[in-house]
């Protein structure tokens, strides 16, 4: 887990190119390193997607090829995974009350939101949103 | 490079002394995971609930089978630790005081009163992720989660 966490936001932060070579969607397990993490991102115009998710979600499982599809995809577009039993204060923090929810964030602030396994729903939005600053 | 490199877990399986305080997050990670596994008891009986529930509500499992196995043992697993079938598809600020209040316990007041069902355990025909079943076995359950 935390192997996970660490090498990926590592090779994220080396990257200076908008393209990551091997985009990978990160988990956080710690609040306070999620807090960092975003904080660091908050000065740039990158697209952040939050899945929300929890482990027996059952629709959160179907999605989860999809979003590591699309972060294979959306190379410009960060996908973060957070687990709500996990890190209980960013789920409340976002208001999230069901899961899969996925929330799009762009200089701090959350510019859209989207609940439940709608894949087509939440390419059309990620499009929209990546779209604004190509 | 050198640093961020040295607080992967494997090192740690290393047993390398400098990183003397890397035992407290594995133990607790061993705690999460015993936590997480449902009992089989429990498992046959949210399986056969959600069985018998799907034919007299007339809706139909999700045509992957993976996403009723998830529900299924999300469910067993609240029902371990809360008493309740708490939905597992939800956020919750206190499970105790939620299982005890009843709306989210499986099948959850949107179900009963709308066929509603956000989990996507019990779909309606109309659905386009409903699938031509009504039934599951303990081995599907089994087969569908062993990799998580």
């Amino acid at each position: 887990m935390g192997a996970n966490y660490s090498s990926t936001w590592h090779e994220a932060n080396l990257s200076t190119t908008p393209q990551i070579k091997r985009s990978q969607v990160i988990a956080f397990h710690s609040s306070a390193k999620w807090k960092l993490h975003f904080d660091s991102l908050k000065d740039t115009n990158k697209l952040v997607v939050i899945d929300f998710t929890a482990t027996w979600c059952g629709p959160c499982k179907y999605m989860e090829p999809v979003i590591n599809d699309f972060a294979a995809k959306y190379t410009d577009v960060e996908f973060v995974k957070i687990d709500v039993d996990e890190l209980a204060d960013v789920a409340q923090e976002y208001g999230v009350q069901a899961m899969p929810t996925f929330v799009l964030i762009k200089k701090g602030e959350v510019v859209d939101k989207i609940v439940g396994a709608d894949k087509d729903g939440l390419q059309k939005k990620i499009q929209k949103h990546r779209a604004i600053f190509i | 490079m050198r640093t961020l490199q040295a607080s992967t877990s494997y090192s740690v399986g290393f047993g390398i002394s400098s990183f003397a305080t890397f035992p407290k997050p594995s133990t607790r990670r061993c705690l999460t995971v015993a936590k997480m596994e449902p009992s089989e008891k429990s498992v046959e009986i949210m399986r056969k609930f959600s069985e018998q529930y799907a034919r007299r509500s007339g809706t139909y499992f999700c045509m992957d089978k993976g996403v009723t196995s998830v529900v299924i043992k999300g469910l067993a697993e609240h029902k371990d630790t809360l008493g309740a079938p708490l939905c597992p598809c939800r956020h919750y600020d206190d499970k105790a005081a939620e299982a005890q209040q009843g709306f989210w316990n499986c099948p959850c007041v949107p179900m009963r009163e709308r066929k509603e069902c956000h989990c996507m355990l019990f779909l309606t025909p109309d659905n386009d992720f409903a699938g031509e079943e009504q039934s599951i076995t303990l081995e599907e359950i089994k087969e569908s989660t062993a990799n998580m």
